[in-house]
């Protein structure tokens, strides 16, 4: 006879060992074989709702509550694993701060009200504003974080009901640069690959991304990768910081930040120069451009180079030029498989779409594309931001299924698939991020709805941006109150969180995933798919969602109409409820996911003997592109003379509004600290734990120094996580608001600072 | 009483000396090493903070590359 907690180690390893692939011998030897014992009542499929990685995840329930997680060993992406935030996700759900009724500001102070008179305030604004203002002064700014089903609605409302593209989101701040790179290169966004190259590729370039931290599920099957031929795989690790991904790398490559555009062009140089092109993959699937669009040629593309050698760009790039020749040579070696993975290092940029668009350019000008384990990947940062805001078209300039708002014919589509006169279809893009919240504060927008987002503590900037929040009428849907953008609301709507709803997530790698609802919200909260067809009504466009429920289903089967015919076709929801996940194009119920996208065998929208097809061009051809070096916006300068650059530590995860709320997580790293190189603080006087003033043009921070913490930037570099919710130390106040000129994207990962001891 | 599953990623060469230091450990009893040479072990906490604690510490054992829970449960706190 065994006890229960007997019973329950056995199960903690009999999972863990599954998940490991250990053998069944060895599985069989756990004790688990009581029969009669149960972990939970029942166990609930959905996928974590952290970063992009896409895990799948098994929830039990017991009495209505969630009492254990363990990774669900049938999803391709984690094959039973998680992190350590994913295994404390019932951790977010009870909680002191959670929203339980509708509040609504009077006379300065939040008050319950019920949900009639809250969704009557806000159709009321909202519609007094577009008659009186017109249809521009509303907007919508959602997040990676809804369901699909849900900015679908948003999308819908604002486009066809209001009559405004003032749809953005979120996404716009980590990851345009990837969309517009793609659409630029290959005409269709979002890669060509999936996470199965990663046991494909033999090389790994990876820039401006510290996987180990951000992404750990995929960090420990890059590990897994390197440890099954440790001598053949490599691994090359950009980033101006060395980090906890840094330390499984054979080569990192500390360059300056902002100077990767030339040394990506004098890789490219090295590869042109040694004959390690794949001169039948250029010659059939490419072509030259610059510019805005400019058609070059393959000879103007190698004259271009020539500015470019690495002995000449070295010194400013940070990077010996026999080093930079070395990693070039092993990235083109044509017997090797090279996947590059990037993330946020290169997105939040001013030059984010170019220095994009230079990673495509080696995969093109050596054919390291289209083949298992050969592949351009961009990562991305919420658990939907593809599934529920790049595909459903969650951005501004973006309408259903990739479909473009300046494109006359996918307007007209849309029109027809929506049910209403074409002309009802608002022709002009609305506002971008950071254009929406400018004018808000320049009070042009009168009214703004905010979804499960933060960006009263994650834009860049932030003594700009804020007091436009408070002065417009500003409504929050929102599962935690008060958040840093719930504080400067009007209305304040209760959500249902995570797997208190059912509905669909869409990850980086394009896998359209299915959350099952586990549990009921508390108190009143409500899905947000629910309150934005009560508000779509109560505007009086009823006709918009007839035949939409809260049930994810009704509106998911139009959404999928809209996908047939695209690039993007997806399947059925109930199939999405019976599988772990489905990589698109899936063109039928009877289909199978596509693996690699433009490449006869796997997908099926190139025809048999077209073998290699980019058909998101019209002619087929993905394009190298002409990109020069052009430095960030603020470089160091004798007043501010060192870069600052932030991102993710493990513990935490975007504005803390869930991880803060996991005491395990809090107590882990309970603030954000400065990490500044031992150098640079030994001339500063600055010692390990001293309180330092980062200083910009914009504002001061204060956080604690550490000098050999898990990373340590190169000298002239600081660092800072940005998931602080305390004033002093919320880091994006003295970050930069320039953006890239073509995604919009912010130039969060590099401005200029000065330190000194507080 | 938290109860996980865990699997530690190991850098090569030092799989015995980190197997050796969790063996060691009172609160945790190694099951097995996977095919990829990681250890999959089981860990008894007080609590998931004790339990987080635990995890972090494991991955400043020399030889550590990463510690990933596979399963938890709290659920022997519910008692009928």
């Amino acid at each position: 006879m065994i006890t229960r907690r007997d019973f329950l180690k056995g199960m903690a390893a009999s999972v863990a060992l599954m998940t490991a692939g250990c053998t069944s011998r060895e599985r069989g030897k756990v004790k688990t074989d009581s029969g009669e014992q149960q972990t939970a009542e029942k166990w609930v499929k959905g996928v974590c709702r952290y970063c992009g990685t896409g895990c799948g995840v098994l929830a039990g329930v017991t009495r209505g509550k969630i009492v254990a997680v363990k990774g669900d060993p049938e999803c391709p992406v984690n094959k039973g694993r998680l992190c350590i935030k994913g295994i404390l996700l019932p951790k977010i759900i009870d909680t002191k701060d959670r929203v339980k009724k509708p509040l609504i500001k009077k006379d300065g102070k939040f008050v319950e009200a019920s949900w009639d008179e809250a969704l009557n305030l806000i159709a009321e604004k909202f519609t007094s504003a577009v008659k009186e203002y017109g249809p521009d002064s509303v907007g919508f700014y959602g997040s990676g974080q809804t369901f699909a089903e849900e900015t679908y609605v948003a999308s819908k409302l604002f486009r066809a009901g209001f009559g405004t593209n003032n749809i953005d989101g979120n996404p716009r701040t980590c990851m345009a640069s990837a969309v517009a790179g793609f659409l630029t290169t290959y005409g269709e966004d979002e890669p060509s690959g999936t996470y199965a190259d990663i046991e494909a590729a033999d090389t790994f370039f990876l820039i401006g991304s510290n996987l180990a931290e951000a992404h750990p599920v995929l960090f420990s099957r890059l590990v897994d990768r390197k440890n099954a031929d440790p001598n053949k795989i490599k691994i090359i690790v950009a980033d101006p910081r060395r980090t906890r991904t840094a330390d499984i790398a054979d080569y990192h490559l500390a360059f300056t930040p902002g100077r990767d555009l030339s040394m990506l062009n004098a890789m490219a140089y090295v590869i042109v120069t040694e004959g390690l092109t794949d001169e039948k993959f250029i010659n059939e699937h490419t072509e030259f451009k610059m510019g805005q669009g400019d058609t070059m040629t393959y000879e103007q593309y190698k004259a271009f180079l020539q500015d470019y050698v690495p002995e000449k760009v070295s010194d400013a790039a940070g990077v010996p030029p026999e080093i930079i020749r070395e990693i070039a040579r092993l990235f083109a070696d044509k017997n090797r498989n090279t996947m590059s993975m990037w993330c946020m290092g290169l997105n939040q940029r001013s030059r984010g779409v170019w220095v994009n668009n230079l990673v495509h350019n080696l995969h093109l000008i050596t054919g390291k594309i289209c083949r298992p384990g050969n592949t351009p990947f961009s990562l991305t940062g919420q658990p939907s931001a593809c599934g529920s805001v790049r595909e459903v078209g969650g951005l501004s300039h973006l309408l259903p299924c990739h479909r473009m708002v300046a494109n006359a014919e996918h307007r007209k589509q849309m029109a027809e698939l929506w049910r209403i006169p074409e002309e009802r279809m608002p022709s002009k893009p609305g506002y971008h991020t950071l254009a929406m919240f400018k004018a808000a504060v320049e009070d042009k927008l009168k009214c703004l709805w905010v979804m499960t987002t933060n960006p009263g503590q994650s834009l860049p900037n932030l003594n700009y941006y804020r007091p436009g929040m408070e002065k417009t009428f500003l409504v929050v849907s929102e599962a935690y109150h008060p958040t840093r953008t719930s504080e400067l609301a009007d209305v304040v709507l209760p959500a249902a969180l995570w797997m208190e709803k059912e509905g669909i997530y869409g990850n980086g790698e394009r896998r359209t995933q299915h959350l099952a609802k586990a549990i009921d919200p508390p108190g009143e909260a409500k899905s947000d798919l629910w309150t934005l067809i009560e508000v779509t009504k109560r505007c009086g466009f009823p006709e918009l969602v007839e035949g939409f429920t809260d049930d994810p289903a009704t509106v998911f089967k139009e959404y999928q109409k809209c996908s047939v015919g695209t690039g993007m076709q997806l399947a059925s929801y109930d199939r999405y409820k019976k599988e772990h996940g489905l990589t698109w194009p899936v063109l039928s119920d009877d289909a199978p996911e596509t693996y690699i996208r433009y490449a006869e065998p796997w997908d099926p929208l190139v025809k048999p003997g077209e073998g290699i097809k980019f058909y998101g061009r019209p002619n087929g051809r993905a394009v190298i592109w002409l990109r020069p070096q052009q430095d960030p916006v603020e470089m160091p300068d004798k007043d501010y003379p060192y870069f600052l650059t932030t991102g993710r530590m493990l513990e935490h995860w975007h504005t803390g509004t869930m991880t803060f709320n996991v005491p395990e997580l809090k107590s882990a790293a309970p603030e954000m600290y400065v990490e500044i190189n031992p150098e640079d603080a030994a001339a500063l006087g600055i010692k390990e734990d001293d309180l330092v003033n980062i200083t910009s043009r914009r504002a001061t921070c204060k956080m604690r120094a550490k000098l050999n913490g898990r990373g340590t930037p190169k000298p002239g570099v600081v660092y800072a996580s940005f998931h602080d919710q305390v004033q002093e130390r919320m880091i994006n106040f003295v970050l930069l608001d320039a953006f890239d000129p073509g995604s919009k994207q912010p130039e969060y990962k590099v401005c200029a600072v000065r330190l000194s001891k507080a | 009483m938290a109860i996980s599953g865990i699997i530690v990623k190991v850098q090569l060469g030092l799989l015995d000396e980190v197997k050796a230091v969790l063996d060691s450990m009172d609160n945790i009893s190694v099951e097995a090493v996977s095919p990829n040479k990681e250890i999959v072990a089981v860990m008894e906490s007080k609590s998931l903070d004790d339990m987080k604690k635990e995890c972090f510490a494991l991955e400043k054992i020399a030889g550590v590359i990463g510690v990933y829970p596979s399963f938890v449960t709290t659920e022997d706190e519910i008692e009928e």
